[in-house]
């Protein structure tokens, strides 16, 4: 769970974006993107579809450039020799179908930057880390689904890149591959790594991600510690499950909803106004028998919703 | 290695290691080599003697049909029915029956029986004996002389010559022509080929959706440059192994079957031209004009200097395949799937299609308004261009034609590395080509 946990020092910023715009000739993209993303750190890039993401990760890859502000790398502007400290795993991935796995691996890594005799040994020991030796010879279209994710994964991490891109990274994964992805990741992240996530799935990876940067219409409506976020978006209301009769309550505390549950639990959502939990036990422990009692966390979805209804009005 | 590099090498290796091109490499020589061989074949096997026996009736025409070597003419003693049935059982042998009267201006009721259909060249030489001396006797009737006829016959030939730097020099026409057109179709067919050869590779990297993960590594205009500079490879080594796998098979063949075929060929060239002409004269003259004609051909060949047309060629090859491959290039970026570069291809083949039919007009007359203005710009120069070179080309023409084509594909590849990097990031809807025009001028 440190994962959570606020930092003492806040690593310096290794990925600064910069005031970044992007207009395209019916719409603007970005329009004034700032956010920094600490060492070492997995940060999550949050948003609907069409929100701008893919256009700030091909920016963030040089694929396209902005019309306005930088982007900097370990405090110095981007140039074409990062490509080599980048790994991107785009939304729309695919290898050659007719190209040998281990080939294609090689063939990526050396245009990352390795030369070919280091390609060939960081494609081997990736290759043996995710058992998939045996694979070197077979072409793409003899593979599943499945195990060219792996591939794609491998391809995405082999040059030992400082930045790592996921541009919805679980679409299409099965749940064993997006488990495996998950450890991966973190285990990364632990060699040193700075891990950007791409998702419109917001719940698929605020657990993974210490930071985030909510997007949304081009710009970016929140960012911060994931941990602040939901704090600050606490509305302070507790799920208390019980059995017996709910005495009333005192001024401070509000019961918003109650009701049976099918397996014979009473379950009632109470906010308080005044004190905490503690506070809250003391006034029903003598009346009822209490199961559980935990806060209800808001999760990124629906801070999502409530930041652009706030932001509408 | 460079990025460009890298590329090139997976473009070349891929497509030269792929089954198809090592099937389509040996198979074009193979093919070539057995048409050659084929026909050398058949000119070998093909000295079956067909007698012809005559049967005439008119007896107009005594020694009228002279032998050749295919041939053998036997005028019958004594005609009748009867020969029509030995006819039946011997073999390769007919019966012309020449009917006892017939209308001169009209002139019908000529017959041949035979058991094996007759053949062309000996159709030719019955109807060309018969009507020569048809003629003759016509020629007798109105009472004019045979000299006075043959004084009126004059021999015109124009022989022509080519003025170059070092004086005059013997040519032929039919040689340049030949040399001129078959120079074109290639190039038109090795444009063709191997720009769609890119189409394709982009296409695919598109369908596979690859070209993210490429163009977060490369900068898509080195992607592009990589694949066209790697076909252009694979083309080039396609077409050297063939000229010499052509060459070497062709040699050995005719080493094996026929050593002294050349010679045989020539000589029953000559006959074949030389049969169903009217008298021994004409015929000797007619064999020594074909003789003639064989023999220039030959010479002016030498005249024209191979070695510079090659050059050339592959001049205009290289810049011309790298002019039309990145406009393919672009139009694949722009589609996500093969079928929908149809429509936008349009545009891109028209030019191709419109310089092989000025290439028919440019043999016509190679010094011509139209042969200048479509061999300078850059979409047909190079079809153009190589049907011009056998007839010769002044310098500067040649040399304004080259800069301007090696401008044309600057430009070209400029405006299709701006189509380029905007068109495969593109998914979705086929864009128009006015679209694909606005994508040029993004930033």
């Amino acid at each position: 769970m440190n994962l959570f946990l606020e930092p003492m020092n806040p690593n310096p910023s290794f990925l600064s974006v910069q005031n970044v715009v992007k207009r395209y000739q019916q719409h603007t993209a970005l329009s004034g993107v700032s956010f920094d993303i600490p060492k070492g750190s997995i940060f999550g890039l949050l948003g609907p579809n069409g929100a701008g993401k893919t256009t700030l990760i091909r920016i963030i890859n040089q694929i396209i450039g902005p019309d306005e502000g930088q982007i900097l790398l370990n405090g110095k502007p981007l140039s074409p020799a990062d490509t080599r400290r980048i790994g991107y795993l785009p939304e729309e991935r695919g290898l050659y179908k007719k190209m040998k796995i281990g080939e294609q691996a090689l063939y990526l890594a050396r245009l990352r930057g390795l030369s070919a005799a280091d390609a060939r040994q960081e494609v081997k020991y990736w290759f043996e880390k995710f058992e998939i030796q045996s694979w070197w010879n077979k072409k793409v279209e003899e593979l599943s689904k499945g195990m060219q994710q792996k591939v794609q994964f491998v391809c995405t991490v082999l040059h030992k890149p400082e930045l790592i891109i996921l541009d919805e990274p679980f679409s299409g994964f099965d749940p064993i591959n997006a488990d495996l992805l998950k450890r991966e990741i973190l285990y990364l992240r632990e060699q040193g790594a700075t891990i950007i996530f791409s998702t419109h799935r917001m719940e698929s990876v605020e657990e993974l991600c210490e930071r985030i940067a909510l997007i949304n219409q081009s710009k970016v409506v929140l960012e911060g510690n994931t941990r602040e976020i939901k704090r600050q978006y606490s509305t302070n209301t507790f799920l208390l499950r019980y059995e017996g009769e709910l005495p009333a309550l005192s001024s401070a505390f509000e019961l918003l909803e109650s009701k049976e549950q099918l397996d014979g639990w009473q379950e009632a959502r109470i906010q308080i106004g005044n004190g905490g939990a503690n506070e809250l036990l003391k006034e029903v422990i003598g009346s009822v028998r209490i199961h559980a009692l935990e806060e209800q966390i808001p999760n990124f979805n629906e801070i999502f919703i409530r930041t652009v209804q706030k932001s509408k009005s | 290695m460079s990025k460009v590099g890298i590329i090139l090498e997976r473009e070349f290796m891929t497509r030269v290691k792929n089954k198809q091109f090592i099937i389509f490499t040996l198979l074009g020589p193979l093919l070539i080599s057995l048409v050659f061989v084929i026909s050398l074949l058949l000119s070998m096997f093909d000295d079956d003697n067909q007698r012809i026996w005559i049967d005439d009736q008119s007896g107009l025409f005594s020694g009228q049909f002279e032998s050749t070597e295919g041939i053998t003419f036997v005028e019958l003693e004594k005609g009748g029915e009867q020969w029509r049935d030995s006819v039946k059982q011997a073999e390769n042998t007919g019966l012309l029956v020449i009917p006892k009267a017939f209308d001169l201006h009209n002139p019908k009721g000529f017959a041949y029986y035979s058991s094996s259909p007759l053949g062309l060249g000996a159709k030719g030489a019955i109807e060309g004996g018969i009507r020569s001396r048809i003629e003759a006797i016509k020629l007798e009737q109105s009472g004019l002389s045979r000299g006075f006829i043959d004084s009126l016959k004059s021999k015109v030939s124009v022989e022509t010559f080519k003025l170059t730097e070092t004086g005059i020099e013997n040519s032929s026409t039919g040689a340049s022509t030949g040399i001129g057109f078959a120079a074109a179709f290639i190039m038109y067919l090795f444009i063709f080929i191997y720009g769609t050869m890119v189409l394709r590779g982009v296409v695919e990297e598109k369908s596979n959706r690859i070209m993210e993960v490429m163009v977060a590594s490369v900068r898509p205009f080195e992607m592009m440059l990589g694949k066209i500079l790697g076909i252009a490879l694979v083309g080039l080594l396609q077409f050297t192994l063939w000229i010499v796998l052509s060459f070497g098979i062709i040699t050995v063949a005719q080493a094996v079957l026929a050593p002294d075929l050349a010679q045989e060929m020539v000589d029953a060239n000559a006959k074949s031209r030389g049969m169903g002409t009217m008298d021994p004269e004409m015929q000797a003259q007619a064999n020594e004009a074909a003789a003639d004609m064989g023999q220039s051909f030959f010479d002016a060949l030498g005249t024209i200097n191979l070695p510079f047309i090659i050059g050339m060629f592959l001049f205009y090859f290289l810049t011309g395949y790298l002019l039309y491959a990145s406009l393919f290039a672009a139009i694949g970026s722009a589609v996500d799937n093969e079928t929908d570069t149809q429509q936008l291809l349009f545009p891109v083949t028209i030019p191709i299609i419109i310089a092989i039919i000025v290439a028919q007009m440019v043999i016509e007359n190679p010094t011509s308004a139209v042969a200048f203005w479509f061999s300078m710009i850059p979409l047909t120069a190079p079809i153009v261009m190589v049907v011009r070179l056998p007839f010769g080309v002044p310098g500067w023409e040649l040399a304004l034609s080259m800069l301007l084509m090696v401008g044309g594909f600057l430009g070209t590849t400029w405006i299709a590395s701006r189509i380029y990097r905007v068109g495969v990031l593109m998914y979705g809807k086929k864009p128009t080509l006015k679209e694909i025009g606005k994508w040029m001028f993004y930033r």
